[in-house]
């Protein structure tokens, strides 16, 4: 198997791997803002219900939430409810996972900063006659963006790795199809150029992520 | 605090409960279910010579034109679903699949959750070691006190045990050559039908299949869910492929006619 | 009957009673100025008036109007008490200035916020006038009118912001940032940011504190000249006696959650006739000495 014909297996398998990392992240960013605000919620049974919840999702590694997702319903219930996604049935599960792991993972991020803004921050709003919405919007969020794109970046690039774990169900992604030239052409460098492909993607984060903290860097909260 | 142990105690129960209450629930028989839907999916690993993809991208293999002669027998169409072989009776169990086909090996363990087909292929297992040691492995006796790899769970692992006490378990045979090829154990024991196609190419060029040293036999067949009916149909077709010779001329074209069972 | 009247405020946290019944007026255009040791409630009392914290009884009336009722409180939404609370304007120990945004735009943000609305009520008086134009000709009339009239409003903010940070003595610091800028400049501009809302009273929650000693003089100046050129209305609680002493029109002493004095200024720091104002006041000398001794070695 020649260099040009891995190069393109693997690239089929990258393709998956990005949609992965790029659906996760539209859906679970947004979700995790939710997530964040029933957790912080004074509404006592949502509040636990929401913490209960989220305890779960990162107390328990995201491999077996991949084969509760994808199989319990079909054991269970003896529907594989996936079934009728055809071909894209374990991309859409594996998703479906991600989102909800990653989401709680993000929810904490928010928590921890928004509880990071001082309470002389909304009392200045409130003294003004702004509404709540005017002072989450204009005051906090930008200060707790700035708080969270460190810890944010370290989970994104960890999402960028995980991703590769869609494959205990069948997920084609870069790392599938390099264990496939493996198992079928006994070749094992293309494990490790399928390394390289995380490494670029990666450091094209890093670059990304360090722009974004640059340009928060004017003010100090 | 409480209220959470007893609300999450309470879900383990309910859950638990159910799985146990559907577990026992027999719906409509599986050859009816797979008829109405009108195709039977085989979970397969990409695999040569049982099921791959030729130069054009085309599924072929002993396995795949196997599956397909059955198939059109029973007037239903088979597809292919590549799986995780690790995962292969969970998929089975959750109805991805209906039936794992690809040169699946028969064992006592096995049996105990899910139903064979009729064995098509013998195979046997084979002791690889690094290219340069083979000349050592005259016999069973020289594996003694070696170190060992073996796929988890499958027949090799049972056959790497007897020969020896260290033996580690890997998540699947290629891994196994490769703890080889990495020094980390001294010889694997792998299918033969995978060994011989893999064994002396690519980056697994500086490993032999130990030819003095022959292990017990074993048979190939399909799986299929606990108490399907499809066992008995398929076993029918089998048959039919066999007495009209449909089944030999296949094998004959992937190399593997001496290992059929007839 | 006085502009500002304060009727037995009460407030409990937990089983702490901080406030124990307060009661105080105010005219306008004067300066009330509040002292007391740590933890005799003036912080809360200031709270109160602004709704920060929710006082268990008690009554406040503006102008005569009652803009805070304990009784009836807990039945006003918050649309209505954020109304209510524009009386008062607060500047706060740690300046809480929004630290993303410069010092121009500090002191525009709340009212900025206040224009979509303004715009709203404008619109709709924009279609009775444009009634008899036809359809498509009075949409984008009106569009263009509210266009218009939206840029008049946020230029006219932005001209008040910069007027009010003149006056404070800001007119070159309008583009910092807060990390920019000295704590004297912060708490300038969030004098400028609470004069921008135009509140009927202007609440200082002991402004210096968190300043630098030789950082205090500044600010005192420009609440001096507050006094002096507009003639505002305040409540200061402060520890600089000397300030209190020569700036207000009346002074509060709080003890315990209680008025233990009230009066003129010459009446609480000159003639006081509780003990517990005469051993404040001593020790308040007393540190203020000390305080300039420690200066002194200093240097």
């Amino acid at each position: 198997m020649s260099f040009a014909n891995v190069t393109l297996e693997l690239l089929s398998g990258f393709g998956m791997t990005c949609l992965l990392f790029i659906l996760t992240l539209a859906f679970a960013l947004p979700l995790g803002l939710i997530i964040c605000f029933g957790s912080m919620t004074k509404f006592k049974p949502v509040r636990y219900i929401v913490r209960g919840f989220v305890w779960i999702i990162r107390g328990t590694p995201l491999m077996l939430q991949l084969f509760v997702v994808f199989y319990v319903p079909g054991m269970v219930f003896n529907t594989p409810i996936f079934a009728p996604f055809g071909d894209y049935g374990r991309f859409v599960a594996a998703l479906i996972a991600f989102v909800i792991n990653y989401a709680c993972y993000f929810s904490e991020i928010y928590r921890g900063g928004i509880e990071s803004i001082s309470k002389g921050q909304y009392e200045a709003g409130q003294v003004l006659g702004m509404t709540k919405g005017q002072i989450f919007f204009k005051i906090v969020l930008k200060q707790v963006i700035k708080n969270i794109v460190p810890p944010m970046s370290n989970e994104i690039i960890t999402l960028v790795k995980d991703t590769s774990l869609a494959r205990v169900i069948a997920v084609a992604d870069i790392i599938f199809k390099a264990e496939e030239i493996l198992s079928l052409k006994a070749l094992i460098w293309p494990l490790f150029y399928a390394g390289a492909f995380y490494l670029i993607f990666n450091g094209l984060l890093t670059l990304l992520f360090r722009r974004t903290e640059k340009s928060l860097s004017y003010f100090h909260s | 605090m409480k209220k959470i142990l007893i609300a999450l105690v309470a879900v383990l129960i309910i859950v638990t409960a159910s799985v146990s209450l559907v577990a026992c629930n027999n719906s409509k028989s599986d050859y009816e279910y797979i008829k109405n839907k009108g195709t039977l999916v085989c979970g397969i690993t990409l695999y040569e010579p049982m099921n791959y993809a030729d130069d054009e991208g085309e599924m072929t293999g002993f396995d795949t034109e196997f599956a397909q002669a059955v198939c059109e027998k029973l007037g239903i169409e088979a597809k292919f679903q590549v799986i995780k072989w690790s995962s292969k009776e969970t998929e089975l169990n959750s109805k991805y699949i209906d039936c794992i086909w690809n040169g699946f090996t028969v064992t006592e363990e096995r049996k105990q959750n899910l139903d064979f087909s009729q064995s098509y292929l013998s195979n046997k297992q084979c002791v690889v070691t690094k290219a340069d040691a083979v000349a050592t492995y005259t016999s069973a006796a020289a594996c003694a006190g070696k170190r060992a790899a073996a796929e988890q769970g499958s027949a090799g692992e049972t056959a790497a045990n007897e020969l020896t006490t260290t033996v580690t378990a890997v998540a699947a045979q290629m891994t196994a050559l490769t703890e080889v090829k990495s020094g980390n154990v001294d010889f694997a024991v792998v299918d033969i039908v995978l060994a011989n196609q893999i064994v002396g190419s690519g980056d697994y060029a500086n490993l032999a299949i130990a030819t003095g040293i022959d292990l017990a036999g074993e048979e190939y067949a399909i799986g299929f869910r606990k108490g399907s009916d499809m066992v008995e149909k398929v076993n029918a077709v089998i048959k039919e492929l066999l007495e009209s010779g449909k089944l030999e001329e296949i094998a004959t074209k992937y190399g593997l006619q001496g290992q059929l069972v007839k | 009957m006085a502009y500002l009247e304060v009727r037995n405020i009460r407030k409990s946290f937990g089983s702490t009673e901080v406030l124990k019944g307060i009661d105080f007026d105010l005219k306008q255009g004067e300066v009330l100025s509040i002292i007391g040791s740590s933890g005799s409630g003036k912080t809360t009392l200031l709270r109160c008036l602004n709704y920060l914290e929710t006082a268990d009884e008690g009554q406040v009336s503006l102008n005569g109007d009652v803009i805070f009722d304990a009784n009836t409180i807990k039945q006003e939404s918050s649309d209505q008490i954020r109304t209510r609370r524009l009386n008062f304007g607060m500047v706060f120990q740690q300046f809480n200035l929004f630290p993303q945004y410069t010092a121009l735009e500090n002191v525009m943000l709340a009212p900025n916020q206040v224009v979509p609305s303004i715009l709203k009520a404008k619109k709709a008086e924009f279609k009775i006038q444009y009634e008899d134009l036809p359809f498509i000709e009075r949409t984008r009339t009106i569009n263009r009118e509210v266009r218009k009239y939206r840029k008049y409003l946020l230029d006219n903010n932005k001209e008040m912001a910069k007027e009010l940070l003149t006056r404070v003595g800001l007119h070159d610091k309008m583009g910092n940032y807060p990390c920019e800028l000295s704590g004297g400049q912060c708490q300038r501009v969030a004098i400028a940011r609470a004069l921008a809302m135009r509140p009927n009273i202007l609440c200082f929650d002991e402004p210096t504190s968190a300043l630098d000693p030789e950082l205090t003089g500044e600010v005192l100046k420009v609440i001096r000249e507050l006094k002096e050129t507009t003639n505002s209305t305040m409540i200061i609680v402060t520890h600089e006696m000397e300030f209190a002493k020569h700036v207000s029109d009346k002074v509060i002493f709080m003890a315990n959650g209680v008025v233990e004095e009230a009066g003129t200024p010459k009446q609480v720091f000159d003639h006081p006739k509780s003990e517990k104002t005469v051993a404040f006041l001593k020790k308040a000398v007393e540190d203020t000495e000390y305080e300039e001794i420690g200066a002194v070695d200093n240097v």
